[in-house]
């Protein structure tokens, strides 16, 4: 998903020496920066240094786009495509219709909108907003929210429960407003 | 998926809203315009396709938040200072850095020792003698030695003297005994604090009794100066 872009597959299949040098030399120099952003974005250890090794890379491959202004902004990100391309990766992807189940018919809550539930989900804490989004948008399980979020599983049960409750008060309020 | 009947109507009063918001939301952005988006680079239509989509979608909602959270991170620099300041905090080291600070406020306080008495204090500690060479300079003409008498106790010896010197050139010293052999090697030299004044120092252990040869040679032209003197 999404992975080609300007710092896609390379159109210069070498470097001249210096411009080499130069990118090695940027690149050692920002190489701890590049990892603890890496970590961040990433939220886990795990896959940092390939990301940064493919970092590396793809400037490497793209060097002819790079401006030559701000070496370290310019890894930074691609450092940052790269973190996100392997999000994407890991996570299930599904297709829109699947864990549908009929609808009840009845239930006051049927009548939550699309733009009701932007409006709700905007005014949750930002945990419980994107547990719930993963939840019951995507389709997503607990472990699955808890790979994509980097919580834990109890805490994703415990932002999924508190963010259903305030989704319903807000809802409430919502309604009560003319 | 969900067991909990309370779970399950949730969900069932949000699907058809889930539905509407999946399909106007649309395919999820590439990473460079989610990376753009983050860092408000995006022109204002593209920046609002992105937000909407982003309302919409749980995964680019939670990369755009990883994205921010990662940007915004206090400073290295601040942490580090962070750190100076709790630790300052601790008695200990506040205490002993008030009398590490108030230590030069004493010093300034005590009365002075005279300058006098303090160099007759210290003069025997680090007397090194020195020998003036100027009587004997000059360029190839037939030198007198100077006599250097050194005592026992010193280590090392100064020699001074005078050179015209250039300051856009480079000068060289070295001192050789009288069969040749090198003393003191070739070394750069500059001028003390007048121009053209050189001050040598040298160690007492290089040196025997006998003859030996200052030769100062002006780098770029080759121009020699010899001063000679005598060890006894």
């Amino acid at each position: 998903m999404g992975m080609a872009g300007r710092d896609g597959p390379a159109d210069v299949p070498c470097l001249r020496a210096d411009d080499e040098e130069q990118l090695a030399r940027g690149f050692e120099d920002c190489r701890p920066h590049l990892m603890k952003l890496c970590r961040r974005i990433l939220g886990q250890a795990d896959g940092t240094e390939d990301a940064v090794h493919d970092t590396y890379l793809r400037a490497f491959g793209n060097w002819s786009r790079f401006d030559g202004v701000n070496l370290p902004g310019w890894l930074s990100r691609i450092a940052q495509h790269i973190c996100i391309d392997q999000i994407r990766a890991r996570l299930p992807v599904r297709p829109l219709d699947e864990g549908d189940e009929p609808v009840t018919a009845g239930e006051e809550m049927r009548r939550v909108t699309a733009i009701q539930i932007r409006t709700i989900l905007g005014k949750l804490p930002d945990q419980q907003r994107q547990c719930l989004k993963l939840f019951y948008i995507e389709g997503f399980s607990a472990k699955e929210v808890a790979k994509a979020t980097g919580f834990t599983e109890k805490q994703v049960k415990s932002y999924l429960q508190n963010g259903r409750r305030n989704f319903i008060l807000e809802w409430e309020a919502l309604k009560q407003k003319p | 998926m969900q067991t909990d009947p309370e779970e399950q109507s949730f969900a069932a009063s949000l699907r058809d809203g889930i539905q509407e918001l999946k399909g106007e939301r649309g395919p999820c952005p590439s990473s460079e315009e989610l990376v753009a988006f983050s860092e408000e680079r995006l022109a204002a239509p593209d920046a609002l396709r992105v937000r909407s989509h982003v309302e919409a979608c749980g995964l680019c909602d939670v990369l755009v938040g990883r994205l921010a959270k990662a940007a915004d991170r206090p400073a290295p620099d601040a942490k580090a200072w962070w750190r100076v300041w709790r630790h300052l905090w601790n008695p200990v080291v506040a205490y002993g850095l008030a009398a590490l600070l108030l230590y030069p406020a004493y010093l300034g306080l005590k009365p002075r020792v005279s300058p006098r008495a303090l160099e007759e204090s210290i003069s025997p500690a680090i007397s090194i003698p020195s020998f003036s060479l100027d009587s004997q300079r000059g360029a190839g003409t037939a030198a007198q030695p100077h006599v250097v008498r050194l005592k026992d106790q010193d280590k090392s010896f100064i020699l001074d003297f005078f050179v015209p010197m250039s300051t856009d050139r480079r000068y060289f010293a070295e001192i050789r005994d009288g069969s040749g052999r090198t003393a003191v090697g070739r070394r750069e030299v500059v001028s003390g604090d007048s121009p053209g004044r050189v001050s040598l120092v040298c160690r007492r252990e290089a040196f025997v009794a006998g003859d030996y040869t200052v030769t100062l040679t002006e780098d770029s032209t080759g121009r020699r100066f010899e001063y000679v003197f005598q060890i006894e």
